[in-house]
């Protein structure tokens, strides 16, 4: 999906941004906006890892509850569905970066196979402060849109706010958070070690991804980051080599022309997982 | 001599055949041959729908996705303009009893004609059968088969996978855009894209 579709999709939506803004007036006129905000199915909650805006780099979170057999997700969907999006309003001298996706689960509905997320998933988001940051309190707002399924699929959309300093009633809640943010970004995935190599040849139907770790590796699920490249469906294929694995990927439907690399997200049953990248040979 | 002829045919058409068999909906290979009921209890082949040009559109009209096409009339205004030009418009319903969009014949005509829909006809596939054929995955999910039995696009509806009806007007539509350049004889841009929607509703298999 590119870049340049996403933002006009966002210039779409500020319509909800503006109406969000328009009834939510200045913070220090009225009761602070709120940090939750409930949905059919879900409720989502905007959290952080501080009590108080500092300079340097801190984390937020978007943090989904679901009801149990509901998912939302991933950076990259899988057969159906579409990832959260957010967007922000910040006060001046804060920027953050985009979403930071922890590991996926696969979930198989009925023969399609998503990436996503069920229960209760954390979504942390990197945010920079400038070093002369206001004394008087600050909101920082997260517009958000998700599509959310289970056996039927709903589209949802919140926008949810937190007042920097943090109120009494919140402050409580931060050591919490913070673990929670911690937690969730210890699931994303790591890049690679340097030392790791991978490679993929492709086939008429199939790539064959190598990837060698220095030891035996006996199972490996490969969750892919590009749409259309690999059948989402298809039984990854698993073949322990000396010092990694060999997986056979089926090749996807909408596959036109071999790509000069296949990126994923490798991950192991300890729970480790790394971001891959693949240079494809015929 | 002659057995030598035969097979001098007949390996070819082998070599051909083959990789169509490992996935069905390959653009630029026959389209898979369906047989579908309608609504009104017709029997629509893809056989007897030779020579003229032919839409698959997979609907469940509880889909969010589909609601955004239903909803700003997006997919009615593309049915009426390209059943205008000749092309036939099946919508097809592959949800299984129980799911999402499954529903029953007056019901489906029902939302029809509420929604303004004109498709050509509305093919009932509770089974999944002609679904799992054209391995349709998502609502929407669009083909295109030209009048010589060509899959000729397989994919998305447009190119916004959004929910967000607005995102409508500025959408490059993929079905417009096919018709548009084949019957025009010119070649097709964008044959394959990756179809954005809910997932099709098939039945669970036991496991599930």
């Amino acid at each position: 999906m590119a870049l340049p579709s996403r933002t006009r999709r966002w210039l779409s939506g500020g319509a909800l941004a503006t109406a969000a803004l328009l009834i939510c007036p200045a913070a220090d006129a009225q009761p602070a906006p709120s940090r939750s905000a409930y949905a059919p199915h879900v409720t989502v909650e905007l959290i952080a890892d501080r009590d108080h805006a500092r300079p340097g780099t801190q984390w937020l979170g978007l943090r989904f509850a679901l009801e149990p057999g509901w998912h939302i997700y991933w950076q990259n969907p899988g057969d159906s569905g579409g990832p959260p999006e957010v967007q922000w309003q910040l006060p001046t001298g804060m920027m953050t970066s985009p979403i930071e996706w922890p590991l996926p689960q696969r979930i198989d509905v009925g023969g399609l196979v998503n990436y996503g997320y069920q229960n209760t998933v954390v979504l942390p988001v990197r945010l920079a402060v400038a070093a002369d940051v206001p004394t008087s309190p600050v909101v920082l707002r997260a517009t958000l849109r998700w599509i959310m399924c289970r056996d039927i699929c709903v589209s949802g959309a919140a926008s949810i706010a937190l007042t920097w300093p943090l109120d009494d009633r919140d402050r409580g809640g931060v050591a919490s958070w913070s673990q929670a943010i911690v937690r969730a970004r210890a699931l994303v995935p790591q890049p690679a070690p340097p030392a790791w190599q991978a490679a993929a040849v492709a086939g008429k139907d199939t790539f064959t991804l190598d990837l060698v770790t220095g030891q035996r590796e006996r199972a490996i699920s490969f969750f892919p980051l590009e749409a259309n490249q690999v059948d989402d469906s298809a039984p990854q294929v698993l073949i322990s080599l000396d010092r990694g694995v060999r997986l056979g990927l089926r090749k996807s439907a909408q596959l036109v022309k071999d790509p000069s690399a296949l990126r994923g997200v490798v991950s192991f049953p300890d729970g480790r997982a790394f971001e891959i990248t693949a240079p494809v040979s015929r | 001599m002659r057995h030598a002829t035969i097979w001098a045919v007949a390996l070819p058409l082998i070599f051909v055949a083959g990789p169509f068999i490992a996935r069905a909906a390959n653009v630029g290979g026959p389209a898979p041959a369906f047989t579908g009921t309608d609504t009104k209890g017709k029997t629509h082949t893809l056989a007897g729908l030779r020579g003229k040009w032919v839409v698959l559109e997979w609907h469940n009209n509880g889909c969010p996705y589909v609601r955004k096409h239903y909803g700003s009339g997006n997919m009615q205004a593309l049915q009426r303009e390209w059943t205008g030009k000749g092309v036939v418009w099946l919508t097809v319903i592959s949800s299984a009893p129980g799911m999402q969009g499954y529903v029953t014949a007056a019901d489906a005509d029902a939302y029809a004609a509420q929604s303004k829909a004109v498709p050509t006809a509305i093919l009932l596939d509770p089974k999944g059968e002609i679904g799992r054929l054209y391995d349709a995955r998502t609502t929407p999910h669009v083909y295109v088969v030209n009048p010589q039995g060509v899959l000729i696009y397989n994919g998305a509806i447009d190119d916004k996978p959004s929910t967000n009806p607005a995102d409508v007007a500025t959408a490059t539509n993929y079905v417009s855009a096919v018709l548009s350049e084949a019957m025009a004889g010119k070649p097709v841009t964008t044959p394959t894209t990756r179809p954005y929607g809910c997932s099709v509703k098939y039945a669970r298999l036991p496991q599930d």
